[in-house]
């Protein structure tokens, strides 16, 4: 019985996602965010983990095929520095409390989540009804992007695996092409990350 | 050539010249120690502005931050960020609160080692009393108006995050003017304060946040 939940879930999960959306044969270019390398983007940030809150700035510099994060507090003290490289990343330097394997790994797959990273363009879009459309990464994991059908930017996204662990993400706000507010949050894992825009 | 480099060798050592441009190691720590500790003790109240840069490789421009800092013995610390946004942290004993304009959340320091070590920290350095600490090896070096304190972590866990820090005291009330913490890296956070008020009185409902 143990054994058949799992199963029952996958295809539970498999034919709402093939039900909600049809794949037509169309592609679609669309925008990353925050993929200016020319610049910065500083963020006020609260990370939620259990019951422990971090708050601070979190500076994100984007690089041809990279993206470095760093999380520091008010009185400039680093909580994280972790570049995401192709396939595979590199932390620069953790806080002790925080260097856990577990926690590292969540970071590195929520920022990869929010920055985009395992999208490819062109992507081949999935039909939903306006003003939306969707893009949906194949695969082990699915990562669902709704954009915005005018400006092709993100303005929420799912990700859920075959473990179903969900994540929701939501973009708000946008200006100049960047959004002004980030939210992503786990169901079944108390972590939450909220980004405000800052320059 | 070679006399040369002999020479400038042999004559730095002599001078004692530092790393820290236009500073010398002091010739007496023991005694520079016994009058910062001094005034340290005497620190009732400190009540400043403050800017501060963070220096980050990554960027081409620092971060600038300023506000305003109190700070009442022996335990009591109110940090406020004014620009370019408002950010409080008060700390009272075990306590501690954030205002981060949106939401005031408590923490017990007790039961968070991180906040602790940072509390600990933070009023240590603004005081003076973490030239008391065992937890560093201290070098003094001097010029003609101030005395730098270069404190250097012993333990391998705050090595992976702290290089030194540098604390720059006048030299004639032998308080704070400008803290660096150096991290391994390059990076650092820079404070300097200004419009300094030493042992006014400070209500300590400034350091209660409701």
């Amino acid at each position: 019985m143990k054994k058949a939940i799992p199963v029952i879930l996958i295809l539970f999960l498999q034919s709402c996602a093939a039900g909600k959306f049809e794949l037509p044969n169309e592609q679609f270019e669309f925008k990353k965010i925050l993929s200016d390398t020319s610049k910065p983007y500083i963020y006020r940030a609260r990370l939620k983990i259990y019951d422990k809150e971090f708050s601070g700035l979190i500076i994100i510099k984007t690089g041809s095929e990279t993206h470095r994060i760093v999380f520091i507090n008010e009185v400039g003290m680093k909580f994280f520095d972790i570049e995401l490289l192709k396939n595979t990343y590199k932390v620069h330097n953790i806080f002790e409390p925080l260097n856990k394997k577990m926690f590292v790994k969540l970071l590195v797959s929520d920022f990869s989540f929010i920055l985009m990273n395992n999208l490819q363009n062109p992507f081949k879009i999935a039909k939903v009804k306006e003003p939306e459309i969707t893009a949906v990464k194949p695969g082990k994991i699915k990562e669902i992007y709704f954009l915005n059908r005018n400006t092709l930017l993100p303005e929420s996204a799912m990700k859920y695996s075959v473990i179903r662990k969900k994540v929701f993400l939501s973009y708000q706000n946008y200006k100049n092409d960047v959004p002004g507010i980030i939210n992503l949050r786990h169901k079944g894992i108390k972590f939450e990350i909220k980004l405000i825009f800052i320059k | 050539m070679k006399i040369l480099m002999t020479f400038l060798l042999l004559t730095a050592g002599f001078f004692s010249f530092s790393q820290f441009s236009g500073f010398k190691k002091v010739a007496d720590p023991k005694e520079i120690a016994e009058k910062l500790n001094a005034a340290s003790k005497k620190t009732k109240s400190i009540d400043s502005d403050f800017k501060q840069y963070k220096h980050l490789d990554i960027l081409e421009n620092d971060i600038e931050s300023s506000g305003h800092f109190s700070f009442k013995a022996t335990d009591k610390v109110r940090w406020e960020y004014l620009q370019p946004y408002k950010y409080l942290i008060v700390m009272n004993g075990k306590d501690m609160w954030i205002n981060d304009g949106n939401k005031i959340r408590k923490y017990d320091t007790e039961s968070n080692k991180m906040f602790k070590e940072i509390n600990n920290l933070m009023v240590g350095m603004l005081q003076g009393n973490i030239l008391k600490s065992e937890n560093f090896e201290i070098i003094f070096y001097e010029n003609k108006n101030e005395i730098l304190a270069v404190l250097k972590p012993k333990s391998p866990e705050m090595k992976d995050f702290l290089e030194h820090i540098e604390l720059y005291f006048d030299n004639k009330h032998y308080n704070v003017k400008k803290i660096i913490m150096d991290e391994p890296a390059g990076d650092y956070t820079e404070m300097i304060f200004y419009n300094r008020k030493m042992n006014i009185e400070i209500p300590d409902s400034r350091f209660l946040i409701k």
